[in-house]
């Protein structure tokens, strides 16, 4: 048995500990009111002390095990929700929603560990203990185990019922004033400085608190459903104890407290179902959404076996179009040979990031063909072809740890050296030469150490330092003032000739320096790509 | 941390009603226990001497049932509660968003969407579950108690002792431990925030063809071998709970059934004390259980108690007349909690009426700051803005920025058309009025019918900013704004509509204050107030 099972185990041990206590004590009082002499109880006495002192250390026990087990299996749960997204990223996940998805799949994950620990443990706990408890009765008294046994049996078909529809229906009846609350809330801060400036609050202030109402009439409403899971167990428990009391008087005297007190025995694990069975649908929910995941389609249609990767890097697509879903821009027609710079301009939203993208083989072209060296990338592993067309998108993610664990991304086993001269190729080697902790500076949530000039220019390291022949880069000089987009940009020209550039951008300051300019569309949804 | 937030209770006329509610229940929740322990009790006492037990079996039922009507009835109350509560503190964060003398920085509207939906709902588990469990845990134990003594005073002594014990104990094990235990919730979120990590930078790492599988493993597992020790601590609190309450049990059994065998006490009373004694502890169990409930509740509060506590502004004295009145900013200092530097600290400075001025100076040097001192949404921390020798503070901030017109960095947008939104500068202006205003903001592409959805998704950051522009141009037209405050309006906008908006702003002949990074924008201006370079962290 792994630890899980011994977890659990230990836990119906516990249980029944709880449960021995209250049964041997009635037992105890009932044999000792017929006064006999004191070594007759002993057995008893020694039992309940031992059940008053194992109940805790068996559950304790039985929490340690059962949470080592689980923490095990979110790993687990973890990298499958990784290989999935991996597989769909990027073509599967809008950047828009980037956050908020990240943020649910990981408290998604964690419903892996409420399944085990707050559904699964208390429901087998719950039965053991019902099942020992009955049976043990049952040989007492057989009609009274038979209405212990009905009784604990309705009170977890009713709850198993009842309280996941409750909570469901709370929800339902909420969530969607709860949307709307959301939304208005939302774009209420994010206008309120405008309607406070312009002495327009009235309305949005009114909308917002006619929600924040009708939202609490809904939950209002459905209040009536929050604890009747809670309110079965008791009732169902005085129908098994009047019941038991009622038909008793046939039994020895010393067994009746035993008969009549095990429902009252019973009515602790059976009310920790009614806490389980609320969690149940925000877990099946949870999981729905993982097992989503697996259903979304592929982002790259990888070859069972790539060919091999040509010496030449010369990069040229031909009547591409590119898009997510559907198709965004078509006809386009370029050529980056090898050490050449290659500006992509267009008005935003045109689809020059998708374009980016696609070059970098991170989603499928939806017509036409890319080619490196002369070989359609598609025949080629996409690994095979990520590993020389790099790529650096717009708000390009650095991660919360060191400079120089940034860096190892591109090339796991880079020395001090080689990470110096990438980043003296960034224009960051003075800077981080300046640093108090040189390469070992932590760089912060999303780089927020960093001015969003270095920012880029880590990125562009990380580039150079993975040894990507051609450099797709989007939009790099986006967000950064004046002076230092002019020096980042310079910097990025000097990578050339030792590799190929394709820079995307809308700003005419970069299209300037740039004599290789392709524009594409200008409106309209499917424009064609005219080489300039 | 306390249970409950006393400015909470002080807050929330909900919470106070609840509390009243929840006393009551409680109250009839323990005599419906103490009753129902002695009918069961009796019970078994008249079978044990084979004397009749009538209609007692129907008092059980009865007993059980009204304490099943009760619990169900406290938790719907309590769900009732937990709902007006938090419709109670939305009503009010809205109030606040929209308060006209609101003061100090905004915050993020993820911030307060997260807050007003899932942060708020922390309240149903600590309105709904905890406080109720609160007030049980106050009333049961004692009333029980005292029950139990009146019967059995041996009995009431050892629960007497183990009951301050176990809460003794509680508090020990919680200060021995507090710190191993934070630090294993730091743990945990550190592991939460590198899968995080992995899947913002899922591009990334493929882009350098990095698996991240066996890190993620290493790193589930270490943690894992980690928190073994710091698991061990954590679940000693509720060890100590589970322990102290079923050996006082064990201690009571065994001492009223050896005092039974020699006679001193009767069967029904040795069995009532016996059903009572796990009902001291209960609730207090029940209570440990809802741990979370309390700390996100907790959690919950303070952060909205954040949002709530600000300064406001109390100006009362009607704003002079901008046309005439020149702007003075003496001094000023403006410091944000949790910086060491100050945002914004300018000497001296005076903008005559009609002037145009560029406000230049690298980024978070307080360009921003300056337009929302000038704003009035926020106070400096030393000096004054002086209008016209009035200080902005004691002037009534409506009045004030009904003569301003305000393009902020990311103007904020209503549902509704376009028309609607650049109306907003001047509600009695014509559609010819916000057609001009869009022509000279560069926006004649956009349709002055084209619906703007609530999200704003539909929109980009230049078109927005356009809009505000022409809402800008329309306030001062129709509205009779006589300053203009813009934060880098053409950002993002080619130089052929640049070179209109700033044609269009000089022609307005008011006061403009523009903060911008564009030499164009520069040139444009009668002169430039440079904030001067990045003020360095000291």
């Amino acid at each position: 048995m792994n630890k899980l099972g011994w977890g659990r185990f230990f836990g119906v041990l516990s249980q029944l500990a709880a449960i021995g206590l209250l049964l041997v004590s009635s037992w105890l009082i009932v044999r000792a009111a017929q006064q006999p002499p004191v070594l007759y109880l002993m057995v008893a006495i020694v039992s309940v002390r031992f059940f008053g002192l194992s109940r805790a250390a068996l559950r304790y026990v039985e929490r340690l095990l059962t949470h080592d087990a689980a923490l095990s299996r979110v790993t687990e749960a973890r990298i499958a929700a990784y290989v999935e997204l991996d597989r769909v990223a990027p073509a599967g996940i809008p950047a828009v929603r980037r956050g908020d998805l990240v943020s649910r799949i990981v408290s998604d994950v964690d419903a892996v560990q409420d399944r085990m620990l707050r559904l699964r443990s208390p429901w087998i706990i719950a039965l053991a203990s019902s099942v020992v408890t009955i049976a043990f009765v049952g040989v007492i008294d057989v009609r009274s185990g038979l209405v212990l046994a009905v009784s604990a049996g309705a009170s977890m078909l009713l709850v198993r019922l009842v309280v996941p529809w409750s909570v469901r229906r709370s929800g339902d009846r909420s969530s969607a004033w709860r949307g709307e609350l959301a939304a208005d809330v939302a774009h209420g801060v994010l206008a309120a400085p405008d309607l406070i400036a312009h002495g327009a609050t009235g309305l949005v202030r009114a909308s917002a608190h006619r929600r924040v109402d009708l939202l609490a009439r809904a939950q209002r409403r459905t209040a009536l459903l929050a604890g009747v899971g809670e309110a079965i167990v008791i009732a169902s428990t005085g129908v098994a104890v009047a019941l038991c009391a009622a038909w008793s008087s046939g039994l020895p005297p010393v067994l009746v407290g035993v008969v009549v007190l095990a429902p009252l025995a019973l009515m602790e694990p059976l009310t920790a179902l009614a806490d389980a069975e609320g969690l149940r649908p925000g877990i099946e929910a949870a999981e729905h959404r993982l097992a989503e995941l697996a259903d979304a389609p592929t982002s790259i249609d990888d070859p069972a076996a790539g060919a091999p990767l040509p010496q030449s890097f010369n990069l040229d697509a031909s009547d591409l179009a590119v898009g997510w879903g559907s198709t965004l821009l078509s006809g386009i027609d370029l050529t980056l040979d090898e050490g050449d710079v290659l500006a992509v301009a267009g008005p935003s939203g045109c689809g020059k990031s998708t374009l980016a993208v696609t070059l970098a083989r991170l989603i499928e072209p939806r017509a036409g063909s890319i080619r490196l060296g002369g070989v359609d990338t598609r025949t080629l592993a996409a690994s095979d072809v990520r590993s020389v067309v790099g790529y650096l998108g717009q708000d390009e993610i650095v991660f919360d740890t060191t400079i120089r664990e940034n860096l190892r991304i591109a090339r796991p086993s880079a020395t001090d050296d080689e990470m110096l001269a990438a980043l003296s190729l960034a224009g960051l080697a003075s800077f981080a030469r300046s640093l108090p902790d040189g390469l070992d500076t932590t760089v912060g949530e999303r780089g927020s150490r960093l001015s969003g000039g270095e920012r880029q220019r880590l990125c562009l390291a990380r580039l150079v330092l993975g040894g990507h022949r051609i450099l797709v880069l989007d939009e790099p000089t986006e967000h950064l003032d004046e002076a230092a987009a002019e020096s980042l940009l310079d910097d990025i020209l000097a990578l050339a000739p030792a590799r190929s550039i394709l820079l995307i951008s809308h700003s005419p300051r970069v299209l300037d320096r740039i004599p290789n300019v392709i524009e594409l569309g200008v409106a309209g949804r499917v424009p064609h790509a005219a080489r300039v | 941390m306390p249970p409950l937030d006393p400015r909470l209770v002080r807050r929330s006329r909900g919470v106070r009603r609840l509390l009243g509610i929840s006393v009551l229940l409680g109250l009839l929740t323990s005599v419906t226990i103490i009753a129902i322990a002695y009918v069961v009790s009796d019970v078994v006492a008249r079978r044990f001497d084979a004397s009749p037990v009538a209609a007692l079996p129907v008092a059980i039922v009865v007993g059980l049932g009204l304490r099943a009507a009760i619990t169900w009835a406290h938790t719907a109350v309590a769900a009732r509660a937990a709902a007006s509560v938090k419709a109670e503190l939305r009503h009010e964060v809205v109030d606040d968003l929209m308060d006209p003398r609101r003061l100090g920085p905004r915050p993020s509207s993820a911030g307060v969407v997260t807050l007003l939906g899932p942060g708020l709902d922390a309240f149903d588990g600590f309105a709904g579950r905890f406080l109720p469990q609160v007030v049980l845990s106050a009333l049961v134990p004692p009333l029980v108690l005292v029950a139990i003594g009146v019967t059995d005073v041996l009995s009431a002594v050892i629960i007497g002792v183990t009951l301050p014990m176990t809460v003794v104990f509680l508090v020990l094990v919680g200060l021995v431990t507090k710190d191993r235990i934070d630090r294993r919730w730091q743990a945990l979120e550190r592991v939460g925030r590198h899968f995080a990590d992995v899947l913002d930078g899922l591009t990334v790492l493929k882009v350098f063809g990095r698996r991240q599988e066996e890190g993620l493993r290493q790193v589930g597992d270490r943690h894992r071998r980690e928190s073994g020790r710091a698991l061990r601590l954590a679940f000693l609190s509720s060890f100590v709970l589970d322990l102290f309450a079923t050996l006082a049990v064990a201690l009571v059994a065994v001492s009223v059934g050896l005092r039974v065998v020699e006679g001193h006490l009767a069967l029904a009373p040795a069995l009532f004390v016996l059903l009572l004694a796990p009902e001291a502890f209960a609730p207090i169990r029940r209570l440990g259980s809802l741990f979370h409930d309390s700390t996100a509740g907790a959690e919950a509060t303070a952060g909205l108690l954040a949002l709530l506590e600000h300064d406001r502004h109390t100006g009362t004295l009607p704003a002079p007349d901008l046309r005439r009145a020149d702007l003075v900013i003496d001094g000023v200092v403006v410091r944000h909690e949790g910086r060491s530097v100050p945002s914004l600290a300018l000497a001296h400075h005076r903008v005559e009426p009609g002037e145009f001025v560029a406000v230049t100076g690298s980024s978070g040097c307080g360009k921003s700051t300056l337009l929302s001192l000038l704003m009035a949404f926020e106070r400096p921390t030393d000096g004054c803005v002086l209008v016209g020798g009035v200080d902005l503070a004691t002037i009534d901030p409506i009045s004030w920025r009904e003569q301003i017109a305000w393009v902020p960095q990311v103007p904020g947008l209503v549902e509704g058309t376009v028309e609607e939104n650049v109306r907003l500068g001047d509600r009695e202006s014509s559609r010819q009025d916000v057609i001009t205003a869009l022509r000279d903001a560069g926006a004649s592409d956009i349709g002055a019918d084209r619906w703007i959805s609530e999200s704003g998704d539909d929109i980009s950051a230049g078109e927005r900013r356009r809009i505000a522009i022409a809402r800008a141009v329309l306030r001062v037209r129709c509205g009779g704004a006589s300053l203009v405050l813009l934060d880098e309006p053409t950002a993002g906008l080619d130089a052929g509509r640049e070179s209109a908006v700033l044609m269009t702003l000089r022609a307005l002949s008011v006061t403009v204050i523009v903060v911008a990074h564009r030499p164009e924008t520069i040139a444009a201006a009668d002169r430039e107030l440079s904030l001067g370079g990045r003020l360095v962290e000291a």
